[in-house]
């Protein structure tokens, strides 16, 4: 028998596919296709860690998140971006706590650099006392080397000047105020006001507050505005004070010197009307006493409640009183309207306000804003009342913010 | 020319403080003393210097680059030898009570007879000057980082006491 197969063509061979091996065998390729696929992955997401790793050695968050979006890197992604947002969040975490340290940090150098510069002592071993102190509160012992060399080279009173701008550029535009010269209100001396010694001005609100910074921001705000709107109140009054002063003079009357000067000074200040005929002293008195009367609705008190303006209107100076009563009350009802006002000022911004408010009016007296409508007997008696410090550090605080003239020196005839 | 931190003998070693005192933030905090735990058979760290041995340090140096640097200034320097120069200033270093006679001749000792070479010595010394307050200033500042310290302004008479004490804390010391 002729085997006839040899004049056939063989048949295909059977292709070794996937399902037709052995099962034992497609496993381990599953596994192998499966490692290739996680090698391919981890390998992608290295990738991206690489291509978003910054030259300081941080990773840049958005370039990781872009390149995490490569379909190689599928398989790692979820794994991936958990770490990242761990990563994210720890980050944040440590930016915020950095802040809060450096934060206090600045603080107290600013409280440093304002002592410093206030100190009459800027000799060499003063300032490296401060540069040691400086270096314990947080400053950068480099920049506080460099800082040094630089006031060596100086001589005591540039170097208060170069403190005084380094306390001013770390407190902000809030703090630029420059040193001048001012009347003592009780000695008529001239005074010079010290760097830093009273701060005000803008004040730059960081984000991020805390519940007291932000109730200490709002408070502040809040008074600035009512500290504006009283001392608005209060001028008209204050500017007619010197005239009220004259037209109590017992000589006063339609045929004084005073009296056509008195009546045009309030008509100007907006108390008379210009066309009134006001031809006698009772009648002006009359129309100066509604005056009065108007000008108590004005002052601090008086609109919070019925009672309060009750009582603010029987306590308001009116020229039914006598002059020995009248103008020192018209005088303390400004002395206090200013002292309310001037507690934004004199803080200067919005840090720890609350506290810094209760202690405004521990610390000041109201006579002190009201030293410049005294004569220089009242003055001079101030000098043995047992507040006599206060009054005068209020009354140098307060011509320092611009809230009051420097009273007339009692030489200058006053 | 005194090395910046050798006011009684040798240079000792530079302070080193730990980042992490710098950073505040990891590790066990600097005592108040500023010594510090370390592990068993590491060096110990030295002490950190107390504020008026700080201040003492800084007049030091200070006094030190005053000199130097009017050497530097020097429009013959590098040109020719100033090795009578740099004595006086050495000199006046002693007569101030910043340097003990001692160490002054030691330093001097180690001044070069080459114009360039002297130059090199006083930039080598002027920057070694600068990195010592730095170092310094920066170990206090590690260690008593936000605390209250003795500011008791250190007395300038007595200079050479308060180096001494530094000098003592940065000398090289068998563990423990």
């Amino acid at each position: 028998m002729v085997d006839l197969s040899g004049l056939y063509p063989a048949p295909p061979a059977q292709p070794q596919n996937l399902l037709s091996g052995n099962p034992g065998a497609i496993l381990g390729m599953v596994g192998q296709v499966n490692a290739l696929q996680q090698f391919q992955a981890h390998r992608a997401v290295g990738e991206a860690y690489q291509n978003a790793l910054n030259p300081d050695g941080s990773v840049d968050q958005l370039k990781l998140a872009a390149g995490l979006k490569a379909p190689q890197a599928a398989l790692a992604a979820p794994e991936a971006i958990g770490t990242m947002l761990e990563q994210r969040g720890k980050m944040i975490a440590n930016s915020t706590t950095q802040f809060g340290l450096k934060q206090s940090q600045n603080a107290e150098m600013q409280r440093l650099l304002a002592g410093y510069a206030q100190d009459p002592d800027q000799s060499d071993e003063k300032m490296r006392d401060f540069a040691v102190t400086a270096a314990r509160a947080g400053g950068d012992p480099n920049d506080i080397n460099a800082m040094r060399q630089e006031l060596l080279s100086q001589n005591p009173k540039q170097r208060a000047a170069t403190i005084g701008n380094a306390s001013r550029l770390s407190m902000g535009a809030g703090a630029a105020s420059t040193p001048e010269t001012v009347t003592d209100p009780i000695t008529g001396q001239q005074i010079r006001i010290p760097h830093g010694g009273f701060s005000g001005g803008a004040q730059a609100i960081p984000t991020g507050l805390s519940p007291q910074r932000a109730a200490d921001t709002q408070s502040y705000i809040a008074d600035q505005a009512a500290s504006a709107k009283t001392l608005a109140d209060i001028r008209t009054a204050e500017q007619a004070y010197p005239l009220l002063e004259k037209m109590t003079a017992p000589q006063f009357g339609p045929l004084s010197p005073e009296f056509s000067k008195v009546k045009n000074g309030l008509v100007s200040l907006g108390w008379l009307d210009p066309k009134s005929p006001i031809a006698d002293a009772d009648t002006l008195r009359q129309e100066v006493a509604k005056k009065l009367s108007q000008n108590s609705l004005m002052m601090p008190g008086a609109t919070r409640s019925n009672e309060g303006m009750a009582a603010q209107y029987q306590s308001n100076p009116s020229l039914f009183l006598s002059k020995e009563a009248n103008l020192p009350l018209l005088r303390d009802a400004i002395g206090m309207a200013k002292q309310d006002a001037a507690a934004p000022l004199f803080a200067g911004n919005a840090n720890d306000y609350q506290n810094v408010k209760n202690n405004h009016y521990l610390t000041t007296d109201p006579r002190g804003f009201v030293l410049h409508l005294m004569d220089v007997k009242t003055r001079a008696a101030l000098k043995n009342d047992p507040n006599a410090a206060k009054i005068h550090a209020t009354g140098l605080k307060a011509i320092s913010r611009g809230m009051m003239p420097p009273p007339i020196a009692p030489n200058a005839g006053q | 020319m005194a090395n910046a931190l050798s006011a009684q003998g040798g240079p000792p070693p530079a302070p080193n403080p730990q980042p992490s005192a710098i950073m505040g933030g990891q590790g066990a905090p600097m005592a108040p003393g500023g010594s510090q735990a370390a592990p068993q058979g590491a060096p110990m760290p030295p002490p950190a210097p107390s504020h008026q041995q700080t201040v003492a340090a800084l007049r030091h140096f200070d006094a030190i680059e005053k000199e130097l640097s009017g050497l530097l200034a020097d429009p013959d320097l590098g040109k020719s030898d100033l090795k009578s120069k740099i004595i006086d200033g050495t000199t006046k270093l002693v007569a101030n009570g910043i340097l003990t006679a001692s160490a002054a001749v030691t330093e001097l000792g180690t001044v070069p007879e080459r114009p360039f070479e002297q130059k090199k010595w006083l930039e080598n010394h002027f920057v070694q000057t600068l990195q010592a307050a730095n170092a310094v200033l920066g170990h206090h500042a590690a260690a008593f980082a936000g605390q209250q310290v003795d500011t008791t302004p250190a007395n300038p008479d007595d200079h050479q006491q308060h180096m001494a004490g530094l000098m003592s804390n940065y000398a090289r010391r068998p563990n423990g």
